[in-house]
């Protein structure tokens, strides 16, 4: 009788082994559109989840940080994509986590491997601080590319952003971080803050 | 000793409904400027925006305050600090349409100051060059059924309401002003080298070269008053005055029935 109940014991303690191990698992296929990693036929090069990655520059200096709930790899180009990400990036010269860190969520981001620009889809808001500025900017828009060497930040789809609590409603961005510059090539409507 | 001149007209019922009208209208204004509002940017192209320097230029500016209207083909904004336009300086250019406490004023060149929030000045001064190319006033304000012409304009405002407007001509260009009174079938024409119209008042006030006519009269002084409210016009000091006969428009004569058609 003892033997017995120290069998099943065993028995019960490899099962959940087992059960740990084949839930460990990640399945190395997966589709090449976000969020459906379960499709056959395609692969990723790599595919990571709830990550946070450390991208350093050329100089060691951390170029930006990005928190991301996937982050996969396609094997063709390369093309680095991160899914429901939140990046953060400090303007060169700016002390890290400083005043003037930008903060960046997305739905959808394509990294880049060599390059230097992030493009962000779905649902992008982009909030930070010009250098001379004591009031914060906030951008929301569909599509938003973030160039993390020139600082220069630019959507052609329809953009919402504040300065303080300037509202405004555009057809377009060019804002250039570093230079304080933002223009808009189509038609705006407002409410200005006194 | 001042000369007097009083437009005679009867005040039916139909004036003092007129007047409690203007008065109505003139209500929302002062009210809606009595505290520091946001600015309506309803239309505007190609903004663009030095968030260092806080400057801002745009094309096609439409903007709105209360009943504060500022339109034109161009604006130049400085003083723009952390996205406030609080205390913010526009330069608007290109057929720049202003409307404010019920007044209209078009011209091709304004500078608006706003000073707290609040709509403090209003300056139109054109260029030399620019003002001799132009055929007509480079100021054109209509207020309170007054025109008013002229070659310069500074329109001054407390707490965001209109406290009195400055208006200059320039040498052989005086200021001109007409005023339909409100009971009478005439209207009264005036130029001077200045006109000046004091809101608390409700005055304009001439000098330099002032001409008057009303009717068949008119009257050439240096300093005058003319008062909205009143229909009286004031001359201080030496006055001309000029009364011409009225001109008799011949009666009709009575067809002649064998010849007409």
């Amino acid at each position: 009788m003892k033997n017995l109940r120290v069998l099943a014991t065993v028995m019960i303690v490899a099962l959940a082994a087992l059960a740990i191990w084949v839930a460990g698992i990640k399945p190395r296929a997966g589709g090449t559109a976000a969020g459906n990693p379960d499709t056959p036929g395609s692969a990723y090069d790599y595919d990571a989840r709830d990550v946070l990655v450390r991208q350093m520059g050329p100089d060691g200096a951390l170029q930006y940080e990005l928190e991301a709930k996937q982050v996969t790899q396609q094997p063709g180009n390369g093309q680095i994509s991160a899914q429901d990400l939140v990046m953060h990036h400090d303007p060169a010269g700016g002390a890290p986590d400083g005043a003037n860190r930008w903060t960046l969520t997305a739905s959808h981001a394509n990294l880049p491997e060599s390059g230097t620009a992030i493009t962000l889809q779905g649902q992008v808001h982009a909030q930070g601080r010009p250098p001379n500025s004591r009031a914060q900017i906030s951008v929301d828009t569909d599509l938003l590319t973030y160039n993390l060497e020139t600082q220069d930040v630019s959507s052609d789809k329809p953009v919402d952003f504040s300065w303080g609590d300037s509202r405004f409603h555009c057809g377009n961005l060019r804002m250039n971080i570093k230079l304080g510059t933002l223009s808009v090539e189509s038609e705006c409507n407002a409410t200005l803050a006194p | 000793m001042p000369l007097l001149h009083r437009d005679r007209g009867r005040r039916g019922p139909l004036s003092v409904l007129a007047a409690a009208g203007i008065l109505l209208c003139l209500l929302p204004a002062h009210a809606a400027s009595d505290k520091r509002e946001a600015i309506v940017l309803r239309r505007s192209t190609n903004p663009a925006f030095d968030l260092n320097n806080g400057t801002v230029s745009a094309a096609n500016v439409e903007l709105v305050q209360g009943s504060t209207l500022l339109k034109a083909s161009k604006a130049d904004a400085t003083g723009w600090v952390d996205g406030k336009y609080e205390n913010s300086t526009w330069k608007l250019t290109g057929d720049v349409h202003l409307e404010f406490n019920g007044a209209k004023l078009d011209t091709q060149s304004a500078t608006v100051v706003f000073a707290d929030g609040r709509l403090d000045t209003i300056k139109v001064q054109p260029a030399p060059a620019q003002a001799a190319q132009q055929k007509k006033s480079p100021v054109h304000l209509e207020m309170k059924g007054a025109v008013l012409d002229a070659q310069t304009a500074t329109v001054a405002f407390a707490d965001g309401r209109m406290r009195n407007v400055q208006t200059q001509g320039a040498q052989g260009l005086p200021a001109q002003f007409s005023h339909q009174f409100k009971t009478s079938s005439k209207r009264v024409h005036g130029r001077a080298g200045r006109i000046d119209y004091d809101v608390a008042e409700d005055l304009m006030r001439f000098s330099g070269g002032t001409w008057y006519a009303l009717g068949n009269t008119e009257m050439e002084t240096q300093v005058a008053t003319y008062s909205f409210s009143t229909g009286v016009f004031k001359a201080d000091g030496e006055a001309q005055a000029i009364l011409r006969s009225e001109e008799r428009v011949p009666a009709p004569s009575t067809p002649n029935r064998a010849t007409a058609k």
